[in-house]
């Protein structure tokens, strides 16, 4: 293996997350490539100097403060009441538009399909819901799915 | 010499009891499935992903106790101040950017681990020296699956608590997919109820990408619709019922002792997707499309009047076999 094939190999060698196969041959390679050796060496150095910084933890009710600074819903503009007239037209013609427009829609308008890509994401949620309870499972790793899935989720259902 | 002996035996015996209290891979794996169940803990969790070449990173703080828990993310700039409850079955994701509130069903295990299953699928290996994660002395512990095509996981397991606390999985030849590992963590810690609260702002939107409650029984259109009780990677039916996505459709799930595939069946023939980054694929000589959605791989296809989907996280070779096993 050659310096150049080792690219970010060499970092996921000092995390340990390569295969045992993997590792041999990294190993292999730094047993006589001085210049890779020096550069595992500075990233171990820099991984303790970075786990050293602490983590800034939010004081008690930080959320609670930002959400609450955050604007508010607009107000609604004032509805204008009809009048009497109005609304005896209304009582009489809305039922008639309302049944020819579901009539429409059961005989001349084309049935319409469920969005497969939206039927995708649905499928996805639902394996991923199962998975995320089995004793085994990544939990942190399928909570990251679930949450860039519900990210995607279309805006109402 | 009477003066070296007793020495001698002290050191004799103690390495003996050494031996004899050092567990088995068995032994370890059926804690950390435990402690999954009953360890309380808090901490913050980094998680990375792999996707043809791309990493994609998410920071987060999580409180767990009982069957509740509590995500608060930091990272990725997409979800920072986003927070998870998942409490009663049901997971919560509060945006208070848009402030949206995303529900969707956490739904119950189907059982404990299948021990004999996965160890007909896995090489259950423990590795002889312990490693330090989150500054806590851990067993290293890897599933090395006996089909090829599947990926290996390495689990870190906390010497402590049992509570697994880095894992990672990569593709034969050492490509990785993921990692996921604390970088501090406590266990056995009480928590109050109040982290289990999601507090919104006032009109809030609420979204559900599911519903929340199964439908019981099974609805007339899936009657009739069957699956095998293997499949090929060594999969077993472990459940089944009416799926929660569509009432007219049926979800199957599989697990091979660790890891888990889902079948959906619906009568009928639906629309495939279309667009970007999809792949189209040939099943018993009709056309399929396979799709990647966060580290799922979702195959769909239909044929002889049924609409049929595949959704795990496996290679597509392995997904292309149980989908040519299905008839």
């Amino acid at each position: 293996m050659s310096c150049t094939k080792l690219g970010q190999r060499l970092s996921l060698y000092v995390d340990r997350m390569l295969s045992p196969w993997a590792r041999r041959r990294v190993e292999a390679h730094l047993s006589r490539c001085n210049e890779c050796a020096q550069t595992v060496r500075e990233i171990r150095n820099l991984k303790v100097a970075a786990a050293a910084v602490p983590d800034p933890t939010p004081p008690d009710g930080f959320w609670e403060r930002i959400y609450a600074g955050l604007p508010e819903e607009p107000e609604r503009a004032p509805t204008i009441r009809p009048s009497f007239a109005t609304r005896r037209a209304a009582i009489l013609w809305v039922p008639a538009v309302v049944a020819t427009i579901v009539t429409a829609a059961f005989t001349v308008l084309p049935r319409q399909q469920p969005n497969p890509d939206a039927d995708i994401q649905a499928l996805v949620v639902e394996h991923a819901s199962y998975r995320a309870q089995s004793p085994l499972a990544d939990r942190g790793r399928l909570e990251f799915v679930m949450a860039q899935v519900s990210q995607d989720a279309p805006e109402e259902q | 010499m009477r003066r070296l002996a007793a020495p001698l035996l002290i050191i004799l015996l103690s390495g003996h009891c050494a031996l004899a209290a050092a567990p088995t891979a068995l032994q370890v794996l059926k804690r950390t499935a435990w402690a999954a169940e009953h360890v309380s803990y808090q901490g913050r969790i980094v998680t990375i992903d792999w996707l043809e070449g791309q990493g994609t990173s998410a920071v987060a703080n999580v409180w767990h106790s009982g069957d509740r828990t509590r995500f608060a993310y930091v990272a990725p700039r997409a979800l920072a101040g986003q927070t998870v409850v998942i409490t009663d079955d049901i997971r919560r994701q509060y945006n208070p950017r848009t402030n949206t509130l995303t529900q969707s069903p956490a739904l119950p295990d189907e059982g404990d681990i299948d021990v004999a299953l996965l160890l007909r699928n896995y090489r259950v290996t423990l590795e002889p020296q312990y490693q330090t994660v989150a500054e806590r002395h851990c067993y290293v512990l890897h599933l090395s699956p006996k089909d090829p095509s599947k990926p290996h996981r390495v689990l870190w397991v906390d010497k402590a608590s049992g509570l697994t606390l880095k894992t990672a999985q990569h593709r034969p030849r050492g490509v990785p997919t993921s990692v996921s590992y604390f970088t501090r963590v406590a266990t056995g810690v009480s928590l109050p109820n109040s982290l289990f609260k999601l507090v919104t702002k006032r009109g809030v939107h609420v979204v559900s990408t599911l519903p929340l409650r199964r439908v019981s029984g099974s609805h007339s259109a899936t009657r009739g619709i069957t699956a095998p009780r293997r499949l090929p990677g060594g999969y077993v039916l472990r459940g089944e019922s009416t799926s929660l996505s569509s009432p007219s459709r049926r979800h199957f799930r599989y697990s091979d002792g660790a890891d888990m595939l889902s079948v959906y069946i619906s009568p009928g023939s639906s629309a495939l997707p279309t667009g970007r980054g999809i792949t189209r694929v040939t099943i018993h000589g009709r056309p399929g499309v396979l799709v990647d959605r966060h580290q799922f791989a979702v195959l769909t296809w239909t044929s002889r009047g049924r609409t049929y989907a595949l959704v795990g996280d496996v290679t597509r070779p392995l997904l292309l076999a149980v989908a040519n096993a299905l008839r």
